[in-house]
């Protein structure tokens, strides 16, 4: 369900998540990138929300279900866990209930990481964009 | 009289993860009815019968209608090409007079893993595989077109293979190293429409060592501490099951054996009418290799003791004190000897004791008025290592004034 989500957060609590968020993000696709892997077409992250405007536009409760899958299988469920907590800061949204197939090969497997794991981190740049981040807050 | 015995129902069964053939067969109207030697002489062929690969003898003693095994592993994938077997023998037993001539060949039989591909598949060889740091590895692609523009590329570099025929190229790879925990990426390319729809992920485990430093003590007499250093850690990612190694204890004197929660220690209980020799052997395994060390010790040549206890000091004067403490009971109450570290007047004096249960020492020729410092620590008779110190400090007491 794509419930605009309510918010109850201050601009810029909701900026510094962001950017944390962002910075969280990079290191994930960091950790994770190898050489000689490719990323694959086949896989895409529905990040955001279709014909919602920014702020309001991150899918928040896929993007959940993705960390929650991906997390354990790169031994990584401490930096998914801290995305998925500053997520539910940002608007609450009941856990989504679609199960993500994940490819039984390895090879296809790390592609499907990598590929999702990228997308969230060019995602989250662009959420960062919107929130004009990289502006210095008003101290 | 000669006898061809032809080796009849050969069946050839494929394990495509082990890469190997399993061959089975019977040899029927033996003579003698009991047991007879035989040599078979078998041919392995590749993608055509007339391609033979690989041939070798096998000797073995036949019984009335048994089914005879035979393993053959293939440094090619299986999936890779079909392979054909065929097999014959010859009676080579002291009970037969000579000359025996070989029987006919049997019929080739085949062993074929994959159909035909269909039009724009691409598949690469094996699947996910476990291999040890160092190891020559065989990889291939299949496609399912024949005019094909594919190159590949392992960890990013590309490598270079040979043509088996118009669907199949199969790569060489020496000495593969460990990179990473993941396993190393393989896939390839397909320029004519320029996908990459097959790869595979080698995993490349480091070698299995054998234990080092294996040791074992007990300090109480009911348990055996063992320890031991694992060497390099072979586990990996998303292949855990297959790549961790297992430890297992086992005794032979007992002829019982356990297996470890740990990697590096186990214990061991000892029974109340165990045995004084223990002949340990502990076993490194894991998908790929199996490592032993052995361990034979008496057990009270291992007999670890704890610190002391409650050490005191009694009937302190200006130039005595009695030193007491407290050792641990240990079975049937080893006689321990202890040492005494006496610290005071800017010097250390050292004293020696036999203990059974209660330590006792009486500390004599000292200063009056003075403080000390005194640690003791016991060892068994049968010398193993020392306990860890205990101690506390005491203060004689001022001498009398002169008569």
């Amino acid at each position: 369900s794509h419930m605009s989500p309510i918010r109850s957060l201050q601009p810029n609590a909701e900026k510094g998540i962001v950017k944390e968020l962002q910075f969280l993000s990079n290191e994930l696709l960091e950790n994770f990138e190898e050489k000689g892997l490719p990323t694959s077409s086949s896989y895409t992250l529905p990040c955001f929300i279709p014909n919602a405007h920014p702020p309001n536009n991150i899918n928040i409760s896929a993007v959940q279900t993705y960390l929650k899958t991906i997390g354990p299988l790169i031994d990584n469920t401490t930096t998914t866990g801290e995305i998925i907590e500053h997520l539910d800061k940002l608007a609450p949204q009941n856990a989504s209930e679609t199960n993500i197939s994940v490819p039984e090969n390895a090879f296809e497997k790390k592609r499907f990481i990598l590929t999702i794991l990228k997308q969230f981190s060019e995602c989250m740049d662009l959420v960062c964009k919107s929130f004009n981040c990289e502006a210095q807050q008003a101290t | 009289e000669h006898l061809p015995l032809t080796p009849e129902a050969l069946k050839v069964f494929v394990n495509s993860t082990q890469q190997s053939l399993h061959l089975q067969w019977t040899v029927h109207n033996l003579p003698y009815k009991g047991e007879l030697k035989m040599v078979f002489q078998i041919q392995i062929s590749r993608t055509e019968t007339s391609n033979i690969i690989w041939k070798g003898n096998y000797s073995t003693t036949v019984k009335w209608n048994e089914i005879l095994h035979w393993s053959w592993e293939s440094e090619l994938p299986l999936e890779c090409a079909t392979h054909f077997v065929r097999i014959k023998s010859v009676v080579d037993d002291a009970k037969v007079p000579q000359p025996n001539i070989w029987s006919s060949w049997s019929s080739w039989q085949e062993a074929k893993v994959q159909d035909s591909f269909e039009q724009d598949t691409l598949f690469i060889f094996p699947k996910d595989k476990l291999v040890e740091e160092g190891s020559d590895v065989t990889i291939c692609y299949i496609s399912g077109n024949i005019q094909n523009n594919i190159s590949c590329y392992l960890d990013g570099e590309q490598i270079h293979g040979e043509q088996l025929d118009p669907h199949v190229s199969t790569f060489k790879l020496k000495n593969v190293p460990f990179v990473r925990e993941r396993g190393t990426n393989i896939y390839c390319v397909d320029h004519r429409r320029n996908t990459i729809n097959g790869g595979t992920v080698l995993f490349v485990s480091k070698v299995l060592e054998e234990p080092k430093n294996f040791s074992c003590e007990t300090q109480d007499l009911k348990t055996l501490s063992c320890t031991w250093d694992p060497g390099v850690d072979t586990t990996l990612a998303w292949s855990k099951q297959r790549s961790q190694s297992y430890y297992t204890l086992f005794e032979s004197f007992s002829g019982k054996k356990k297996l470890c929660k740990e990697k590096n220690w186990c214990n061991w209980p000892i029974s109340q009418d165990s045995q004084a020799m223990y002949n340990f052997t502990l076993t490194a395994e894991n998908y790929l290799r199996k490592r032993s060390v052995n361990l034979l010790f008496n057990l009270t040549d291992r007999v670890h003791p704890m610190s002391p206890l409650s050490v005191k000091f009694e009937n302190i004067s200006a130039t005595n004190a009695v030193m007491t403490w407290k050792v641990r009971p240990t079975g049937d109450y080893l006689t321990l000897l202890c040492e005494i570290e006496l610290y005071g007047e800017r010097k250390m004096t050292q004293h020696n004791v036999s203990v059974k249960v209660n330590g006792k020492y009486l500390l004599s020729e000292l200063e009056p008025d003075t403080e000390y410092a005194a640690r003791v620590r016991c060892a068994a008779n049968h010398f193993w290592k020392w306990s860890e110190w205990s101690g506390q400090n005491f203060t004689t007491l001022q001498a009398a004034p002169l008569e």
